[in-house]
């Protein structure tokens, strides 16, 4: 099948296919922070993280929208599942529980904040991007990881230590009463 | 361009402390595991541990670096004084540790690994030049700390604690990443350092944007340190937490969060005093105002001392606010004071605890005069140097932090700030009325155990030592400043 | 070439509906997921200006962070499932016993 696209075409399709994540990712994060049920909120959650990977992938990230696919959606989000199958709550209560009076004092907050942030962001001089050159790669990235940021990179190793021994200790039940 | 990446070889002497307590972490992990029944040598192995840190520390002061993997790692004065305070912090807890993980029946091995950990994770922020390192070590410090909390596990209380907690200091942790990226885009850089040249170079001193990221790196360690519009958590979390962490989180976190607070502020935005300096103000009155007031009204002595805590981070903001070598320097001496001062009044907490959870309340220190003279006088010194009359240390810090703001101009703030100090020896002096006037109900005598009185006999010491003589850890905590302050 | 403002403005979005999710929701792990958005948020601001600054500190920041989250997501949960446990609740109003 020969699929030619005229050379005038590309940006085109390049900024629907942006605008096209733009919406899948608000519209994941709205519906994980407005859903009723808590799973619907997790697949909220799982399709702006997607959307997002999408994002990054258009801002020549491949690395770190590879390490949101893998952490994020594959990790957390599953995280998150195993935390509802545990513990069980209780959906029509959550149905049934509307933000009172903090529901539109949230809304004010959320608007107002959207509005100074996106309003700087947007008026803010930004610094004129600099030439490409290959930046971002999965390869420099690594290399940095490994030299420049070697400490950095041993101290997250620690934090994933503490995570482990930390989730273990505080999520078992009751080794403390038995033993000592 | 196939060369070879060019690994930095640092050497990693200078690091010994770092390394040290890693190890001793690890250490603490394993050893749990083998031990089974000996599992009581394990905080004694932590307080050996933490001891030698000090000593590495002490050891290690001659050959400061202010630059280690590229520049991401400062070692000179100002953080070594900070991680002193910190490692005083963690040897206290483990003293005071030892009697209530056995009233409580907790379990042991992970509670000092952890509480080891969030040593290094204190270390590292105090330390940390850059943004990312400053990140990483304030998540290590806090993850672990949030396990602490939430280690009574039988108790509903405690778990509360934790995930009121960890929300909000998830939440902190959210806005202040934002911010750190937010002023990433407008300097390029997340070195601070960097960060303060840049703002001059690019002429970004009066940038709304920056502005808003600077003001959102503040919230987020408001939250950190407890401070007024932001300090909700922290008597629940303080109240639920088990005892001798709650003294840990009044001492070390917060010292951390205000040595990097410091950092950022005097070494990355300077030039922005103007625009933080007011609302650095606004947030001490806040924090003092809410915390004594609120303190008042309080029963329960851990959720008293939480409020006292609010209003202790009030006073020290007073310090950041004059912006002089001579507030950092009250800071720093402040924060050695304060440890030792509440870390004193915990241990009588501990002390009196019990299964049923005595020595909560303050109805249970009616007539500790009469059944036990010894607690009862050292808590009247405790609670005369946290009021800060006089004699004792608290007198001497409040003095040097009040001082310094008033120099820098800060008058009104520092008229607001004495009052305020005048304010909480109304309930810091209740629990003294309540040892000294009132006749005990049960009358029952407290066990001591070596590792309270020695926690014990360590504060007064230093309650009064540097009350009494003052003067060394002022000029120490005075050399620091010309690393910080370039 | 899609300007910087475009990522920051949808950023600022994200942050906000996380702020407001945070605020107004009561279930912890709703509130927990708003959290995460806001997280990513920042991340989606530093892969921007990385990209623009053509610098690689926003992605290694970026990479720490997402490293850090799943960290927190694993005691986080942890704390909860140890809460539920003792309290059979996942709401934030239903759990507060201390007052004061």
């Amino acid at each position: 099948m020969n699929l030619s696209i005229s050379p005038e075409a590309v940006p085109l399709i390049r900024e629907g296919i942006f605008v096209g994540l733009i919406i899948v990712t608000v519209f994941g994060a709205l519906l994980a922070t407005l859903a009723k049920r808590m799973t619907r909120a997790v697949l909220g959650l799982v399709v702006c993280f997607l959307g997002i990977a999408g994002i990054y992938y258009f801002l020549n990230s491949p690395f770190v929208a590879l390490m949101q696919l893998l952490i994020y959606v594959g990790a957390v989000a599953v995280t998150i599942c195993f935390a509802i199958m545990l513990a069980e709550p209780d959906e029509r209560k959550l149905a049934a529980k509307t933000p009172g009076m903090a529901g539109p004092l949230a809304v004010l907050l959320g608007a107002t904040v959207t509005w100074v942030l996106a309003g700087t962001a947007i008026k803010a001089e930004w610094m004129a991007p600099a030439v490409k050159i290959n930046e971002g790669s999965v390869k420099d990235v690594g290399v940095s990881l490994l030299t420049t940021y070697s400490m950095v990179f041993e101290l997250v190793s620690i934090v994933l230590l503490i995570a482990i021994l930390g989730s273990l200790v505080i999520a078992r039940s009751g080794r403390d009463k038995a033993e000592c | 361009m196939d060369t070879a990446p060019n690994f930095i070889l640092t050497p990693l002497a200078p690091l010994a402390p770092e390394l040290l307590l890693i190890c001793l972490g690890l250490l603490l992990v394993v050893v749990d595991l083998f031990l089974g029944e000996k599992r009581h040598i394990l905080p004694w192995l932590a307080a050996l541990g933490t001891l030698t840190g000090l000593f590495l520390l002490g050891n290690g002061s001659g050959h400061f670096s202010d630059g280690l993997f590229g520049g991401m790692y400062i070692l000179d004065a100002y953080s070594l004084f900070f991680k002193v305070i910190c490692l005083i912090g963690v040897l206290f807890t483990v003293m005071l540790s030892v009697r209530y993980l056995d009233t409580e029946k907790m379990h042991q091995g992970e509670y000092y690994s952890l509480l080891v950990f969030a040593a290094v994770g204190m270390m590292v922020m105090v330390s940390a030049a850059d943004m990312i390192v400053l990140y990483l070590g304030l998540e290590l410090m806090a993850l672990s700390v949030y396990c602490l909390v939430g280690l009574l596990k039988s108790d509903s209380r405690s778990n509360e604690a934790a995930l009121k907690y960890f929300l909000m200091g998830a939440f902190s942790s959210g806005i202040l990443l934002y911010g750190i990226s937010l002023i990433y885009g407008m300097t390029g850089t997340t070195d601070l350092q960097l960060i303060s040249q840049r703002l001059t170079e690019l002429n970004l001193a009066d940038n709304t944007l920056l502005f808003i990221a600077l003001g959102m790196v503040l919230i987020a360690f408001s939250f950190k340190v407890a401070a007024a519009p932001f300090h909700m958590w922290a008597p629940d979390a303080y109240e639920g937490a088990p005892t001798p962490i709650t003294a840990f989180m009044s001492v070390g976190p917060k010292a951390a969060s205000f040595a990097v607070l410091g950092r950022i502020l005097l070494s990355g935005f300077p030039e922005l005093h103007v625009h933080w300096g007011p609302l650095i103000a606004g947030i001490a009155l806040l924090t003092m105002a809410t915390g004594n007031i609120l303190a008042i009204s309080q029963t329960n002595i851990k959720r008293m001392l939480a409020y006292s805590s609010i209003a202790h981070a009030g006073f020290a903001l007073l310090g950041i606010l004059a912006t002089s070598n001579e507030g950092v320097s009250a800071i720093m001496n402040y924060m050695l004071i304060y440890a030792f001062m509440n870390m004193g009044a915990f241990a009588i907490i501990i002390m009196l605890n019990n299964r049923e959870r005595r020595g909560e309340q303050l109805k249970d220190y009616r007539g500790l005069a009469q059944t036990n003279p010894v607690a009862a006088a050292l808590m009247l010194i405790f609670m005369f140097s946290l009021t800060g009359i006089p004699p004792t240390a608290g007198f001497i810090g409040k003095f040097y932090l009040f001082l310094a703001a008033m120099n820098a101009g800060y008058t009104g703030t520092v008229i607001a700030a004495v009052i305020l100090s005048a304010v909480s020896a109304y309930y810091y002096l209740r629990v003294v009325r309540y040892m000294y006037m009132y006749d005990s109900e049960k009358g029952e005598a407290v066990a001591m155990s070596p590792s309270l009185t020695a926690a014990l006999i360590f504060a007064v010491i230093g309650v009064i030592g540097l009350g009494v003589a003052p003067g060394w850890v002022l000029e120490m905590a005075s050399q620091s400043l010309p690393a910080l302050a370039q | 070439m899609i300007p910087v403002s475009w990522y920051l403005t949808l950023a600022a979005i994200l942050f906000s509906i996380g702020v407001y999710g945070f605020l107004a929701r009561r279930n912890v792990i709703i509130m927990f997921l708003s959290i995460e958005l806001m997280l990513n948020a920042a991340n989606l601001n530093l892969v921007a200006v990385s990209h623009y600054l053509t610098d690689l500190r926003g992605q290694i920041l970026t990479f720490f962070i997402i490293a850090v989250a799943a960290a927190e997501a694993a005691i986080g949960l942890g704390i909860v499932v140890a809460l539920f446990r003792n309290k059979a609740t996942v709401y934030a109003d239903e759990i507060a016993q201390m007052k004061g």
